[in-house]
């Protein structure tokens, strides 16, 4: 009966393992074998390289001043943020719901209340809105996690590859591919607002 | 010990307990890369590993000036870390649904294939340590690494835990038990895939 792996353990690791184990190991060619294995396997877990962070996150950590009125400034940067999702939740809810409620009552106009419901100017406008909210809130708390990080870096990319479609179409297009580049970007944009106003709040733990 | 062993000049503690700047920013540097190398070796996940580096030291820069013995510096950053590791664990299985009951009452449970693992190593033309390190259960991986590693005791790694020595000795034994095992499936591939001579 060989010893088992538990037993081989403490025994590599000093333990004070009994008598008899230590005798039947050392007499036992495949248990000392396998002594000999899981030395070699803590040995080149130890000597498994360092790793270094692929990104300076020491910005992130660096204790900052904090800014004078803060108290303020959030205060109203959450009312604004606030205001700026309850406006964006109502507009974007009521055109699904009339879809379905239309569509209820005659299936006939179901192609036409599927179109687009809401104009471009609509949507440049809450686009408007909200990006001037995002430019008023601070950039960042002291504390930033990395996947913040990574979300805001994810959403900028997001909304700049929006702009840039839409800087190659004509702005007195109204063609529905347009209108949902607009709705993409008012999406976007709540997104970061909400992203930049938890940032804003204290950390929940 | 990764990088923990590594002690700092007094003088540059005292300087980062009075805020400097430089200071707090070279005892980061210090130890960046241990706590990141512990990180990622206990989760695998390059993003948590960050997220661990970084309230790691937001919590040492924050408390910094409560600590009394300079001496045990290192070891209070990796203890914090060590926390923060296992909270990621936490939250991990329990953003999958999971408690951090189910994962040690799972044992085996998400480990891959190791048929899978071996062919699809022999594919990639790399099987070794870390892969098989990856190939483990998060909880006996963290245990693994711990006591293998950073050297804590089954008693630290059971309180850790909140559970018992013993049950971090399982965990270490089943740990190993899996590592031999794809050890043992990857010689057997690599002695059958060994061109043989034809000649005598």
């Amino acid at each position: 009966m060989h010893a088992c792996l538990e037993d081989l353990l403490s025994l590599r690791d000093g333990d004070s393992p009994p008598r008899e184990l230590v005798e039947h190991v050392s007499a036992c060619g495949p248990c000392t074998q396998r002594l000999g294995e899981l030395c070699l396997a803590r040995a080149r877990l130890r000597a498994l390289p360092r790793v270094a962070p692929t990104r300076d996150l020491w910005d992130s950590i660096a204790p900052r001043p904090a800014p004078a009125r803060r108290g303020l400034q959030w205060a109203g940067a959450g009312l604004a943020a606030a205001a700026s999702v309850a406006l964006f939740l109502v507009w974007s809810r009521l055109p699904v719901e009339s879809s379905v409620d239309v569509r209820e009552r005659d299936p006939r106009a179901a192609q036409s209340a599927l179109a687009p419901t809401r104009d471009i100017q609509q949507l440049q406008a809450v686009s408007q809105h909200l990006g001037r909210l995002e430019r008023s809130m601070p950039r960042r708390r002291a504390i930033v996690s990395a996947r913040e990080e990574s979300a805001l870096e994810t959403l900028e990319l997001a909304i700049a590859s929006v702009d840039g479609q839409l800087a190659g179409v004509d702005p007195a297009a109204l063609d529905p591919a347009v209108e949902d580049l607009w709705r993409q970007r008012v999406e976007l944009m709540d997104a970061l607002v909400q992203v930049r106003f938890a940032q804003g709040a204290p950390a929940v733990r | 010990m990764a990088g923990f062993s590594q002690g700092v000049d007094p003088d540059l503690i005292r300087r980062a307990r009075r805020g400097d700047r430089a200071a707090l920013e070279s005892l980061y540097r210090t130890y960046r890369d241990a706590v990141y190398t512990l990180a990622l070796r206990i989760l695998d996940q390059r993003g948590a590993a960050e997220d661990v580096l970084q309230e790691t030291f937001v919590e040492v820069l924050q408390k910094l000036s409560s600590l009394r013995d300079d001496v045990s510096l290192p070891g209070w950053i990796r203890s914090v870390a060590v926390n923060k590791c296992l909270m990621q664990l936490r939250s991990a299985w329990r953003r999958n649904g999971h408690s951090l009951e189910d994962a040690f009452a799972a044992g085996d449970d998400g480990l891959p294939d190791p048929v899978a693992l071996r062919f699809g190593a022999r594919a990639e033309a790399r099987v070794d340590l870390e892969t098989w390190l990856s190939a483990l259960p998060p909880v006996s991986r963290a245990v693994l690494w711990l006591h293998d590693v950073e050297g804590f005791t089954h008693a630290e790694i059971g309180a850790l835990m909140e559970r018992t020595e013993s049950f971090s000795k399982s965990q270490l034994a089943r740990a190993h038990a899996r590592i031999l095992m794809l050890a043992g499936a990857a010689a057997d591939e690599e002695e059958r895939c060994t061109p043989v001579s034809k000649t005598c």
